[in-house]
């Protein structure tokens, strides 16, 4: 009796203690819950802000029940949040391949080496690794192509981003306006383009955009609004083909690359005048390019480690003859050098003379010569009537600011401005259906993307990554958010681009499957 | 009297000094501008470098004595994002929001005096209760909405005015300073002046409502008091004409009072502008805060916060001096 | 020490708070029974009943106060979720005041946006009362070097325009709804703390103080008695119209982006997330907007009532 006792009340209590701990189970299986950070301002490849954020939180409540924590930031505060602090388990991001070339978006953001800069997210997958560093020492374009597309595939299905979009570049001008020209890296080159006044008027070129540059000094900028004005102010050694990533001779007129690859010998061409009389000769290019290599790169640099990094030094040979050497082969090195930021070469006399403030008193040898800066208002350029490529078409250029993207579409349709960019969804039709305007539009080389800490839960789960991958109706994003004026991702790398693949399947939106994946993984999912 | 100024100017030095201390601790609490700075590729040995030119590392009173010193010099630092001197970015500036500022000052005081005499003359007529009931919306409705109802009725609807900015830039207008109206108006430069009035309308007349709603009930109150007391009525007795009584006897001292308000108004103004100047795309100094608010860029941030609060109190002093001339009933003490 | 002021005694506390919370409670009652007699309340409401402006911001707000706590039975909808399908469409029968750029109701958002605004000036004006109060009193009672040094701080706070110094604040202590209620409040202090402290330094010279401090009647007592009342009038007419501007600077926050988190709908955000669609969807800028203004108003019309009422002679116009 007594012992049947005995077994039946440790039965008893085996029974309650797994049935606390099923409760318990039970009651710990929590809704996910996701602190996400979001930048607040429209960006080039998202042109709706931080609206983007507010939808992805929708869907994934909606989707997975899950608890979307949102902290927004200004734009400067939140690299700092999300790079440097690395604050957040996922986040919104873009990224605009402004040298056209495959490495600058890939190697940047998911080689582990950038783990702490770019690659916030802790992505580390020894086989991209590999494929990375290889295609970035590859010289033959079809090889490079191949390795990319392989190690596309890897991150796809990794899934350490969702690939929302990629945005168009658009441009809408008047149509008295010719020789406008797109370029894919989002360059504004104004040199040839031309507008038709009556005869005996001015030729003033008014080109409205979102924002101010912040400053006009190449070397202290990575900012848009700044390469615009700076792109037809400076001259680069080497350009591009207009609309194309293909390169050509500028203020270089050629080049020898060693068989290594890691000596880049510029001829100069002569008789090139900076806008303050200074000659432009291989003086200018070493002061140019020697103040953001090595330990002369100051902090404020941004794009110094970007372009120049993998420069050991710059030698003038003779006065049009520049070395460049590098430590290691680098295939993008060239077209680094065609960019708005960092590549420009500004005279080495305005720059002694002006110091910490170059960048407000601008002096290259470009198409255009710097007049006048009104903050927040607008930048005046002047022609250069002695421009080694023939004078520019028109006289001056008015870079204006006007903040509100409908307002300044507004002013291209009454003809008060001329070219205008930062087109917003809402004013898409309006300005194709106008027969006074000639609306641009073409693939833009940038990715819009949500980023996860891979590093760290709950995002260290892969299924977790997969069904909120799932749980995000991209094409509705695209639809209602961008009307249009973008196309939504499969990987990320933008079409056209060397490394595409067009075969890529993301993961796709599928609200069942990412319930199950979540359910899986041990998360309180609705029915 | 002078003892009094020489008094109250003694008294502006220990507010300033907190007002600086105040703009420099607020900015202590933020953690580390360095990473702000430097962007996505710095190392700790850069960072390091940076917080040590920029005299971080050291103590805070140090910190606060050079704030000061440089201040005092003129040199606010330099801006984290455009790198230039922040006395060059309010400079430029500035001037803008003053002409702003004083625009609305002048529709507020006009609109609202006449309002508030109206008003009491025709107290608990139709007008005075329109008047009244446009008084009340005033103060209720927030600068930006009202700023944007504005655009969408007199610019987007009706197409009488520009929808924002300063001037049409794309006539070329050449000026020298920030002060547009102004200056156009002294250089008899009239396409200019009628320009630049066109673009200010809207954004004084946004800034203004409130202080005109302000102005106006002040306005109508004082002079229903004024107007009940003895020598007013005395003056009635002996046969003033009407007009005269309002506007030679009670007029003048109702008015005292008007005056402060319309004073203090101007402080209020500098901080409303702060919005205005966002809905209108105001080049001013109140759209320059905003946008240092947002990008963290703090050395802006003090430059614009030390500026309008030093403006501030200057000008509440002197307006408190000359409400002192005016009323002489004021003791001075 | 007064029978009124003296905490609950260790006792009582022993035994539990059972007993000690109604105890508390009649306390208070009490308290506020007394109060009520000494501002003559009843003639108050009399007079304010006659004022039919007054009355008017009073039926408003007991709407506005009604709609905000029954939100989720008035709400059409949800106020965070919508449908991306059905973006900026103009006010209908199913909408009333059309959809917003994510598709959801703006009704409902602004329904909704009540809650959070009369929260943020409640909230706020409390922190303002109660800081400024304690520091007016202690100013104005105690007098001398505390005074100044705390006078000195409220012109310092003074010297700023409020909503710049709101936005400086907010740089301090981050985004975000709650943070923003505190700076506010901050703000708000000066305006409280001067009107106490000038109604202490006006009631401690009188002779009944004086002689009830020379009778050795303790502080709290002497302040409940013969200081608060004196106070309170000021005071609910500031706190009703601080309400309003509470509100008001709340909303110029979360329109300059700092305010509110996404997607709480609060009216200042909302105004500045659609204001990109001045012109093509002008219905999503023009309700929340109005819905402050209505708010504003009618806290508006109110304190000027209690102005009136509390006080015949602080009339303004």
């Amino acid at each position: 009796m007594e012992f049947q006792k005995r077994v039946a009340a440790i039965i008893l209590l085996v029974a309650m203690v797994v049935g606390a701990f099923a409760l318990a189970g039970c009651t710990q299986k929590q809704p996910l819950t996701i602190d996400f950070y979001t930048y607040t301002n429209p960006r080039p490849y998202n042109p709706a802000g931080d609206k983007l954020a507010e939808a992805i939180q929708q869907q994934l409540q909606q989707n997975l029940g899950a608890v979307v924590n949102i902290h927004q930031f200004g734009w400067t505060e939140y690299k700092d949040e999300i790079l440097s602090k690395g604050n957040g388990q996922m986040y919104l991001f873009g990224w605009i391949g402004d040298n056209g070339d495959p490495d600058n978006f890939l190697y940047v953001h998911f080689h582990s080496s950038q783990i702490g800069a770019l690659n916030a997210m802790g992505y580390k997958n020894p086989q991209v690794d590999d494929l990375l560093t290889q295609a970035q020492k590859e010289s033959d374009p079809q090889k490079r192509d191949q390795l990319y597309k392989q190690a596309d595939q890897l991150i796809v299905q990794d899934a350490p981003w969702v690939f929302i979009s990629h945005a168009n570049d658009m441009v809408a001008t008047r149509k008295n306006v010719t020789g406008f020209v797109l370029y894919p890296t989002g360059s504004i080159f104004l040199h040839n383009v031309d507008k038709e006044v009556p005869a005996g008027q001015q030729k003033v070129l008014v080109y409205a955009r979102g924002a101010d540059s912040l400053s006009l000094d190449p070397a202290l900028i990575d900012d848009g609004e700044s390469a615009k004005v700076i792109e037809n102010i400076y001259d680069t050694l080497v350009t591009f083909e207009p609309g194309t990533t293909k390169i050509k001779p500028a203020l270089a007129t050629d080049w020898q690359i060693s068989d290594d690859g890691l000596v880049y010998t510029f001829h100069l061409r002569k008789g090139v005048k900076f806008h303050d009389g200074t000659p432009f000769n291989a003086d200018a290019v070493v002061a140019s390019i020697g103040r953001q290599v090595g330990q002369n790169a100051t902090a404020d640099m941004p794009y110094a480690s970007f372009t120049f990094g993998d420069v050991d030094k710059v030698e003038k040979v003779d006065d049009y003859t520049v070395k460049i050497t590098l430590k290691e082969p680098n295939a993008p090195f060239l077209l680094n050098l065609a960019m708005g930021p960092a590549a420009p070469i500004v005279s080495p006399t305005a720059l002694k003379k002006y110091g910490a403030d170059f960048g407000r008193h601008p002096v290259g040898t470009g198409p255009f010569i710097f007049e006048k800066w009104d903050p927040d208002q607008q930048i005046v350029l002047k022609a250069n009537p002695n421009y080694w490529d023939g004078k520019p078409k028109v006289d001056e250029v008015i870079f204006k600011v006007t903040k509100d993207n409908t307002v300044r579409a507004q002013e291209l349709l009454a003809g008060s401005v001329d070219i205008i960019d930062g087109i917003d969804p809402a004013d898409v039709d309006s300005l194709k259906n106008s027969p006074d305007i000639n609306f641009l539009s073409g693939p833009g080389m940038n990715i819009n993307y949500l980023a996860f800490r891979v590093d760290r839960p709950p995002f260290d789960n892969p299924k977790v990554r997969q069904a909120v991958s799932m749980a995000i109706d991209r094409q509705a994003i695209v639809d209602s958010l961008y009307k249009g004026i973008a196309v939504v991702a499969n990987g990320p790398l933008p079409p056209g681009m060397l490394g595409y693949d067009p075969n890529l399947k993301p993961y796709e939106y599928n609200p069942a499957e990412a319930k199950k994946l979540l359910a899986e993984a041990g998360y309180k999912v609705p029915k | 009297m002078v003892s009094y100024i020489i008094r109250r100017l003694l008294m502006l030095v220990p507010v300033l000094l907190g007002v600086t201390l105040a703009v420099f601790l607020v900015m202590q609490v933020i953690p580390d501008p360095t990473g702000i700075i430097l962007g996505q590729h710095a190392t700790p040995a850069q960072m390091a470098a940076l917080r040590h030119e920029l005299g971080l590392d050291r103590p805070v009173w140090v910190q606060y004595g050079d704030f000061l010193w440089k201040a005092l010099h003129g040199d606010l630092g330099r801006s984290y994002l455009t790198r230039a001197p922040v006395t060059y970015e309010i400079g430029r500036r500035f001037p803008h929001t003053i002409e702003l500022t004083l625009a609305a000052i002048l529709i507020a005081s006009v609109v609202g005096i006449l309002a508030g005499i109206v008003s009491a003359i025709r107290q608990y007529t139709v007008i005075d209760h329109l008047a009244m009931v446009g008084a009340l919306l005033g103060v209720s409705m927030p600068i930006f909405w009202l700023g944007l109802m504005l655009i969408e009725l007199f610019a987007v609807y009706l197409h009488w005015l520009p929808v924002d900015g300063r001037i049409t830039l794309e006539a070329g207008y050449h000026f020298r300073t920030g002060f547009y109206i102004i200056e156009a108006a002294v250089t008899h430069n009239w396409p200019a002046f009628r320009d630049a009035v066109r673009h200010i309308i809207l954004p004084a007349t946004a800034l203004a409502a409130y202080s005109t709603g302000l102005i106006a009930r002040m306005t109508r109150s004082s002079m229903l008091e004024v107007v009940r007391q003895d020598y007013i009525r005395t003056a009635r007795a002996k046969g003033v004409p009407e007009r005269r009584v309002i506007f030679r006897h009670a007029l003048k001292n109702a008015m005292i009072p008007v005056v402060t308000v319309v004073g203090l108004q101007f402080g209020y103004l500098l901080g409303g502008a702060v919005l205005t100047e966002t809905v209108f795309s105001w080049p001013g100094i109140g759209s320059l805060a905003v946008s240092a608010v947002q990008n963290s860029d703090i050395p802006l941030i003090q430059g614009t916060v030390l500026l309008v609060a030093t403006v501030f109190v200057v000008v509440n002093l002197v307006v408190d001096i000359v409400y002192a001339f005016l009323d002489p009933r004021i003791r001075y003490s | 020490m007064s029978e009124d002021f003296s905490p609950i005694p260790a006792s009582k506390r022993q035994r539990g708070a059972g007993r000690a919370v109604p105890a508390l409670f009649r306390r208070i009652g009490a308290v506020l029974r007394k109060t009520a007699a000494d501002l003559q309340l009843g003639e108050v409401w009399k007079r304010l009943k006659r004022n039919r402006a007054a009355m008017a911001g009073l039926y408003l707000l007991a709407f506005i106060v009604v709609v905000a706590v029954f939100a989720p039975v008035f709400a059409p909808y949800s106020p965070i979720q919508g449908d991306l399908r059905a973006v900026l469409q103009r006010p209908s029968w199913s909408h009333l005041m059309g959809t917003d750029e994510l598709g959801r109701d703006i009704l409902s958002r602004v329904i909704f946006g009540a809650r959070l605004s009369l929260e943020v000036g409640f909230v706020a004006v409390s922190i303002a009362l109660i800081l400024g109060t304690i520091l007016g009193a202690v100013a104005g009672y105690y007098g001398g070097p505390l005074d100044d040094v705390i006078m000195r701080i409220m012109d310092v706070l003074l010297a700023f325009p409020s909503i710049l110094l709101a936005l400086a604040l907010m740089v301090m202590l981050g985004h975000g709804l709650n943070k923003a209620m505190i700076a506010i409040g901050i703000v708000e202090i000066p305006s409280y703390a001067r009107i106490v402290r000038g109604s202490v330094l006006a009631v401690r010279e009188q002779e009944y103080v004086e002689s009830a401090r020379a009778l050795g009647v303790p502080t709290g007592r002497i302040i409940r008695r013969h200081i608060l009342p004196n106070v309170l009038a000021p005071i609910i007419v500031r706190a009703t119209l601080g309400i309003s501007e509470a509100i008001l600077e709340a909303a110029a926050l979360g329109f300059l982006g700092l305010g509110a988190q996404l997607p709480q709908p609060e009216w200042g955000a909302m105004l500045s997330r659609s204001r990109n669609y001045i012109i093509s969807a002008p219905w999503a800028v023009f309700f929340p907007g109005f819905a402050i203004t209505v708010t504003v108003l009618a806290l508006n019309l109110l304190g000027d009532g209690l102005r009136d009422a509390l006080d015949p002679r602080l009339k303004a116009g």
